[in-house]
């Protein structure tokens, strides 16, 4: 698992520290602080870990971070990455499984980062980013932009994941928490989405019913995802899930729903790192924090600082909470003035 | 002549002896038995126009414990107040005539705004928005039923209620 994150200079994340992480962990901030920034920052740390090494790959760590950096931000050259006007180069010191992995480069970078240091040992399992957008009624259209193109427009949480959902689900016994945890996905549609392999389409069955994927409900396909992840076995114990913004398209009665089944998932292992703006996904975490007495660290970005806390030790001052109390305000001046 | 009074450890007042009914002590109240709940006061206000408000108080010194039970024992109570202080006002109960001060009694009752109103001492600001939402939930067939308008059910703490001057 990830353990500690510390970045510089990265794009908008001028300086952060972020240690003691747990299975949950949960980012806010308003909109352009750099939310999703920090996730793929860590997506891309996270997959040069696991796709070191693997198979008969022959690329050196500092190679696959370079593309995978360059894929994921799609910038010019890596080098824009580091933040305007600072002064050093742009440093990522994580730790995972208690090993250190770091590197750092400045702006004139074009691919090679000269300075990368890996002391964890290669990993088996596979992160995933879940975006906002769900990817299933694109995923023909993100790999053939990507695999024949060639062409930017859908990065590398967008590409790594509709390669992640072409694999094809595996028959046979999964993991105790993972079929608990598909039974709850499922069970909140009253259905579930399939890879059709006879017309290469994704449909969603509901009893005898099938519908094709872009008469879908927006969330119903997001929840779909996670389904067929947890389904094709692409996501083990100790994957790491990036989420952004799990509320966007779901309903508050789902967003809690997710946090349920994301807390058992956390259970068995597998390490979530959730950027929101949501009141329900912060309450809902902060009630699963104390109803379970589990860790759930937090950072936030106040006053143009980003603050470490945890919401096991209660609900820390944040933009959400603050603006569900202005509302309140506004609303009893209304009413006593 | 002015009244206050300290009730939930908040000091109440001075409201002028014509603009408070207090409910939970009146004989209107008391004459009803046991068994029923009811709120502290109710407080003639001046709201927008000139026209006349009509503020039902319930005082509290603590936070649920019981979330469930506590919002219901709310409801019950400013329910209750509602409808005695209606009853009272269009003279029902024998002795209102003389146990409800003047005001009340020339009351435009199809007129004047009716607000229910939670105050607790000592809450934490970032919890009245959920209390508020599930008051405002559970008062919504009284609201409903009586014609009054929306925002008429709030939950404030003490902050609020001096700031209104409710409380000194």
């Amino acid at each position: 698992m990830l353990n500690s994150v510390e970045l510089d200079n990265f794009g908008p994340l001028r300086h952060i520290r972020w240690g003691e992480l747990s299975n949950i962990n949960l980012i806010i901030g308003a909109n352009s602080s750099g939310k999703t920034f920090l996730l793929k920052a860590l997506y891309c740390s996270m997959r040069t870990l696991e796709e070191y090494q693997r198979g008969n790959d022959q690329r050196s760590a500092a190679e696959i971070l370079a593309d995978k950096l360059y894929w994921t931000f799609q910038a010019d050259k890596i080098g824009d990455l580091v933040t305007k006007n600072s002064d050093g180069p742009l440093t990522s010191r994580v730790r995972v499984d208690s090993r250190e992995f770091r590197y750092s480069f400045g702006r004139d970078t074009t691919k090679n980062i000269a300075s990368l240091e890996n002391h964890v040992p290669p990993r088996e399992s596979n992160s995933i980013f879940l975006p906002p957008k769900e990817v299933l009624s694109l995923q023909s259209i993100i790999l053939k932009s990507r695999d024949v193109d060639k062409e930017f427009g859908f990065d590398d949480t967008y590409y790594d994941l509709a390669r992640a959902l072409r694999i094809t689900p595996t028959k046979g016994k999964n993991h105790a928490h993972f079929a608990k945890a598909r039974e709850s996905l499922e069970d909140m549609f009253d259905g579930k989405v399939e890879f059709d392999s006879k017309t290469s389409r994704w449909q969603f069955k509901k009893g005898n019913q099938k519908f094709p994927i872009g008469a879908t409900a927006e969330g119903v396909k997001k929840i779909a995802i996670l389904d067929t992840l947890l389904g094709n076995r692409y996501l083990s114990k100790d994957s790491v899930v990036f989420i952004d913004e799990p509320e966007s398209a779901l309903h508050p009665v789902a967003i809690s729903r997710l946090i349920e089944i994301i807390v058992s998932l956390a259970a068995s292992g597998i390490q979530f790192f959730i950027a929101s703006h949501s009141y329900f996904v912060v309450k809902a975490l902060y009630v699963a924090a104390q109803k379970q007495q589990m860790p759930v660290p937090v950072l936030s970005f106040i006053k143009d600082h980003w603050v470490a806390d945890d919401l096991l030790s209660g609900m820390p001052d944040n933009p959400i909470i603050d603006e569900s109390i202005r509302l309140y305000e506004e609303e009893v001046e209304l009413a006593l003035g | 002549m002015s009244i206050s009074f300290i009730e939930s450890g908040m000091n109440f007042g001075p409201y002028a002896e014509d603009e408070i009914f207090p409910i939970e002590k009146s004989p209107l109240y008391k004459d009803l038995g046991q068994g029923l709940m009811i709120a502290e006061f109710v407080l003639i206000r001046p709201g927008v126009n000139g026209a006349e408000e009509v503020w039902i108080i319930e005082a509290k010194s603590s936070a649920p414990k019981c979330f469930a039970n506590y919002i219901e024992e709310i409801r019950q109570k400013l329910t209750n107040s509602v409808q005695l202080t209606l009853a009272s006002c269009l003279k029902r109960h024998q002795q209102a005539g003389e146990l409800l001060p003047a005001r009340f009694l020339r009351l435009d009752l199809g007129a004047c705004t009716f607000k229910c109103i939670l105050i607790i001492n000592v809450f934490r600001k970032d919890w009245l928005p959920p209390l508020q939402n599930a008051l405002v939930k559970e008062m919504h067939s009284l609201v409903k039923t009586m014609g009054f308008r929306p925002g008429s059910v709030s939950v404030i703490n003490d902050d609020k209620a001096r700031a209104l001057k409710l409380i000194h």
